[in-house]
């Protein structure tokens, strides 16, 4: 670079450093045009609030037995085990720890009385 | 006087995610941080505050809008708003073309340091008006080149990344936009105070 090289970049650098210190500084006006865009274009940062749903008994019921299909499935355990019990109550007494005591006959005493 | 920017450690790309996730504070502190430059390449180009404002604006519209699809670590926002910018005021440009008025001296900003002297000053404010002017003379892309190289600061790379270019056609137009520069300008150097 010779001399006259230099002294043409030192003029441009003077009015380049005079420009930038002329820079435009951003109103009030234009920063709030701004942010007025970012808050229209910008999603919600909260969770939505849903208001708890009103549970009624028979929904309460359902799901402390894990609704329809898990209430049905209790419902016929327990008649099927009613019934075995009626039909065949030697065979349910079998698995009772003291049926051979006698446990069984009183808890089954009316039954037979009412056999008898 | 800007506010402090409370999330002025947080990276670009990390308030873009937090302003996807609807952080307020995330866009004030974009807001704050990217204006500035965008509005002064937009003056650069445009000659006029009131355009240039706008430009800044709509710039700053399609920052809110691309943030959900923002690719953390593929582009700069700086550089992804400077090429906004760019194809913002060339579109204005182009509407208004032959409709373009050299700078006048109440179109140049105050300078914004108040410390120097009042000759000082009215020097500098000449000289930043003389640049303007000289500047619109430019053909749109040696200004482009120019304002983006020795005014935003940005590296050559920088200045082909925005314009698409390569760093030697960059350099090209560097090199061109300066002499057309010191050519229109030869005649105003010595009330310039300017020697060369």
């Amino acid at each position: 670079m010779d001399a006259f090289d230099k002294k043409q970049d030192q003029a441009l650098d003077a009015l380049f450093a005079a420009a930038k210190a002329a820079d435009p500084i951003p109103s009030g006006d234009l920063m709030a045009r701004i942010m007025a865009g970012a808050a229209g274009a910008q999603k919600p940062a909260a969770v939505p609030i849903v208001a708890p749903e009103r549970r009624g008994f028979g929904q309460t019921l359902s799901d402390v037995f894990g609704g329809w299909a898990g209430a049905s499935t209790l419902v016929a355990c327990v008649g099927l085990g009613v019934v075995v019990g009626v039909v065949s109550p030697d065979v349910v007494l079998s698995y009772l720890p003291g049926a051979e005591l006698g446990l069984g006959d009183d808890v089954f005493g009316l039954y037979y009385e009412s056999e008898l | 006087m800007m506010p402090f920017d409370s999330q002025s450690e947080i990276s670009d790309d990390a308030l873009m995610v937090l302003f996807a996730n609807g952080d307020g504070q995330a866009a004030t502190s974009l807001a704050y941080r990217h204006t500035p430059r965008v509005l002064a390449l937009a003056y650069r180009m445009l000659s006029d505050q009131a355009e240039a404002e706008d430009v800044a604006q709509d710039a700053l519209m399609r920052l809110w809008k691309i943030a959900p699809d923002w690719r953390q670590g593929e582009a700069k926002v700086s550089t992804w708003l400077y090429r906004v910018t760019s194809n913002l005021c060339t579109d204005r440009l182009r509407k208004h073309s032959g409709k373009r008025r050299p700078a006048e001296i109440d179109s140049v900003p105050e300078p914004a340091d108040e410390t120097p002297s009042v000759e000082a000053r009215l020097i500098g404010r000449d000289r930043a008006t003389a640049l303007q002017t000289a500047l619109q003379t430019l053909p749109e892309r040696q200004r482009q080149a120019v304002s983006l190289r020795f005014l935003q600061e940005l590296s050559n790379p920088e200045v082909a990344e925005v314009m698409g270019i390569s760093v030697d056609a960059v350099e090209s137009l560097l090199s061109r936009g300066k002499r057309g520069l010191l050519a229109v300008l030869a005649d105003d150097k010595m009330e310039l105070g300017l020697e060369f």
